[in-house]
């Protein structure tokens, strides 16, 4: 059982479930402006700043799968947002620098966890939830993002370790 | 882009087209997923909220102490208000508890308690997950209530707990009636506005057939079963609705509608000679109007709304203050007459369109704890639609 743990998708998978457990509960009860953050859409997009675009995808699709599972909404929307917003955010980062800088990192974050909120509520309209597309959906955007970045630092050495990263991409 | 890159972009699509697909096909594979994946979690979140309840009554402590603080203020001096007037709300319900009695008018449906485990983890959906699932016969479409008003319906289930789709979800639709607690307009104060109309008796047994003849509820105008007789002089508080077509079946008798400032209006009943058929008079000006309607919800922060579609009542003085109930039937998942909240704001619509109503709902839905779920099932899916 041990000889699986360093394996990055038994990593990633622990830690997916972790961050789920605190996502339902304690940033359930806690809505800053009346909104949840979504750390799960933050680890995702971590994951394609520190592993590059398709690593980061793959675990991304992983992390909004698992968190696909425990909503009411179509299974997959969460997985294709999270993949899409990894993989976006992991090409522009390995196009613009190899560097590590903490404040790119959370640039990245905050614009990769925007997107996926934003690209989460199209797709939903798209197949035909209503009501996700509004004006509120760009505070949501916001909040998210933000709260994301705030954390993207420590999130980028988690997501760092779960992937078994030794360089970034 | 490289290959690399399109294939794994192409990878990410297609597995997406073929989830949403299978899930919205209702695929038993999905759905059995689902409930293998929230068994695993349910541990993992008990000691999640176990861990993370200090820490948030810690935030709410600091967040929302000031409102707190005048929201207490405001109910302490809500309550001096009331204290005056809780005696006659007292002898108001008994009265009206009596009455429904008298009636047959109890409310006919079981439920089960249930408490708030959760709210939605995400930001689309407006739910919360319940403590009660299939093992309490719980099951997907009934209705769920907290003590002032419908909050929601049961949209997943499981076996220990069930997700609720509150009404302020965009998703959630239900078919209402708007009751008025005003008259209808232009028959305020006009005491030959009055009908009579001549019936066939009800509840009891027909003079010449000797067929038993059932009763109609008076609220909804429905078949009520059971041989259920209202006594002579009784009084019937304000506010209450009664739709064309309805009687008060039994003796020769004397019924009296009172409305709420004080006014009674005289309903006459007496027997007629011929199959024991009854002649009722009615005073229209105290009788509160009804539009029917679909209640939609609008997503987090929004009222949801209501869309008249009695086209022939369309804008009949719907007035905010108005009450918000369901309207029941057949086809609707929710069983009539429980309450959802009042009109908040009426929005004229240019053209031939009714207007759109707000509503305020009666339960505080950012709060919700104890809820009950109605164990009802509508007539169309328990076979019974049109007995």
């Amino acid at each position: 059982m041990l000889t699986l743990v360093p394996r990055p998708l038994v990593r990633v998978l622990m830690v997916g479930l972790v961050l789920l457990t605190v996502q339902t509960t304690l940033l359930a009860g806690l809505r800053p402006f009346g909104i949840s953050a979504d750390i799960m859409l933050g680890a995702a997009v971590c994951a394609g700043v520190v592993a590059g675009a398709e690593l980061g995808a793959l675990a991304g699709f992983l992390l909004g799968l698992l968190f696909d599972l425990l909503l009411v909404s179509p299974l997959g929307l969460s997985a294709f947002s999270y993949g899409v917003a990894a993989f976006t955010v992991g090409a522009i980062k390995s196009a613009i620098t190899v560097g590590q800088a903490w404040w790119l990192t959370a640039v990245l974050v905050f614009a990769g966890s925007a997107g996926g909120i934003v690209l989460f509520a199209v797709s939903g309209t798209l197949v035909g939830q209503e009501g996700w597309v509004q004006y509120r959906l760009l505070g949501q955007a916001v909040v998210v993002g933000g709260v994301n970045a705030v954390v993207a630092v420590p999130r980028s050495w988690l997501m760092k370790w779960a992937m078994r990263v030794e360089r970034e991409a | 882009m490289s290959f690399s890159r399109r294939r794994i972009i192409a990878l990410l699509t297609l597995t997406t087209i073929l989830l949403v697909t299978l899930d919205v096909r209702n695929s038993s594979v999905v759905s059995g997923s689902r409930g293998t994946f929230a068994a695993v979690m349910q541990p993992l979140q008990r000691v999640g909220r176990m861990v993370s309840r200090p820490v948030e009554n810690a935030w709410h402590g600091i967040r929302e102490y000031d409102d707190l603080k005048a929201e207490n203020d405001t109910l302490r001096e809500q309550i001096a208000e009331q204290e005056g007037d809780s005696l006659a709300a007292i002898v108001a319900v008994r009265e009206y508890q009596e009455l429904q009695k008298l009636v047959g008018l109890d409310f006919p449906y079981s439920f089960v308690a249930a408490q708030v485990l959760q709210y939605s983890a995400q930001n689309f959906q407006q739910t919360v997950e319940i403590n009660v699932g299939s093992n309490k016969g719980v099951s997907v479409g009934m209705s769920v209530m907290s003590p002032a008003g419908l909050v929601g319906k049961v949209t997943r289930v499981y076996g220990t707990r069930s997700i609720v789709m509150l009404i302020t979800d965009p998703q959630f639709a239900v078919s209402v009636k708007v009751v008025g607690e005003s008259p209808i307009p232009g028959s305020t104060g006009d005491p030959n506005l009055t009908t009579t109309t001549t019936i066939p008796p009800v509840g009891g047994t027909d003079a010449v057939t000797g067929e038993s003849v059932p009763q109609i509820d008076l609220a909804t105008g429905e078949t009520i079963p059971g041989d259920t007789t209202v006594p002579g002089d009784t009084t019937i508080p304000g506010d209450t609705t009664i739709p064309g077509d309805t009687t008060i079946p039994g003796d020769p008798t004397q019924t009296t509608l009172a409305n709420s400032a004080g006014a009674t209006a005289p309903i006459t009943t007496a027997p007629t000679t011929t199959a024991a058929a009854t002649t009722t008079t009615l005073s229209i000006e105290d009788l509160a109007h009804r539009e029917l309607g679909g209640l939609v919800g609008q997503g987090q922060g929004k009222p949801p709304l209501v869309d008249l579609i009695a086209a022939d009542r369309r804008g009949l003085g719907v007035q905010v203050g108005d009450v918000v109930a369901t309207s029941g039937g057949c086809q609707s998942l929710a069983p009539q007459d429980l309450v959802i909240g009042r009109v908040s704001d009426v929005i004229e619509q240019a053209g031939s369109s009714g207007p759109i109503v707000e509503v305020e709902p009666s339960s505080d839905l950012d709060n919700l704890n104890f809820l009950l779920v109605v164990l009802y099932l509508p007539p169309s899916e328990a076979g019974t639609c049109g007995e």
